[in-house]
């Protein structure tokens, strides 16, 4: 499931770092950082609907419980 | 009125706008909890609605999520604005974005 997310996040924004953790341990509430240089100047809503889009399109059932952090590599260094 | 109508007066209406499980007082659901607490935390005033209430709107729960095309509650608007989810609510709040947005277009 972890890989599966990744992988359709790295299909959709390729020049992405993407890291898929399950800090439950439930294979439920799963959370995503994801930096990319493409979400410069964009707002995070759509920083979010890039990533949640074809996430949604791929999984018939949205995925409710994913926590998700999209960072440009420049917010990311300096968090 | 269509369900669209009323989300567009809502969001009309209220500088803020909150579409959440429960009520302010009482919210249903721990990621409506926390923008409650994000946006009392700031003081600022904001409309809300819930999305559980059928007796109020039956149309409104799946109605928001086509509104906004988001498929998760709570949703949050500032100026009309589709602002986003919890996740983006903390994130802002984090960053002081969301102050800005909300102080910035009070007048």
């Amino acid at each position: 499931m972890q890989e599966k997310i990744k992988q359709i996040i790295l299909e959709a924004i390729p020049n992405a770092t993407v890291i898929v953790e399950d800090p439950m341990q439930d294979g439920q509430h799963l959370q995503a950082v994801v930096i990319s240089p493409s979400f410069d100047g964009v707002p995070l809503v759509k920083q979010h609907r890039m990533v949640m889009t074809p996430l949604n399109d791929a999984f018939s059932k949205s995925l409710h419980a994913l926590a998700l952090k999209t960072y440009t590599p420049e917010k990311w260094d300096n968090q | 009125m269509s369900i669209e109508g009323r989300i567009r007066d809502m969001i009309d209406q209220n500088h803020v706008m909150l579409f959440m499980k429960g009520t302010p007082e009482q919210p249903m659901c721990g990621f409506s909890k926390t923008v409650i607490d994000i946006l009392n935390h700031m003081g600022t005033e904001f409309g809300s609605a819930n999305v559980l209430d059928d007796v109020a709107d039956s149309e409104l729960r799946e109605g928001i999520k086509k509104f906004s095309d988001w498929p998760t509650v709570p949703q949050l608007y500032v100026d009309g604005e589709f602002i986003g989810g919890c996740d983006i609510a903390i994130e802002m709040s984090k960053s002081g974005e969301l102050e800005t947005l909300v102080t910035a277009k009070k007048e």
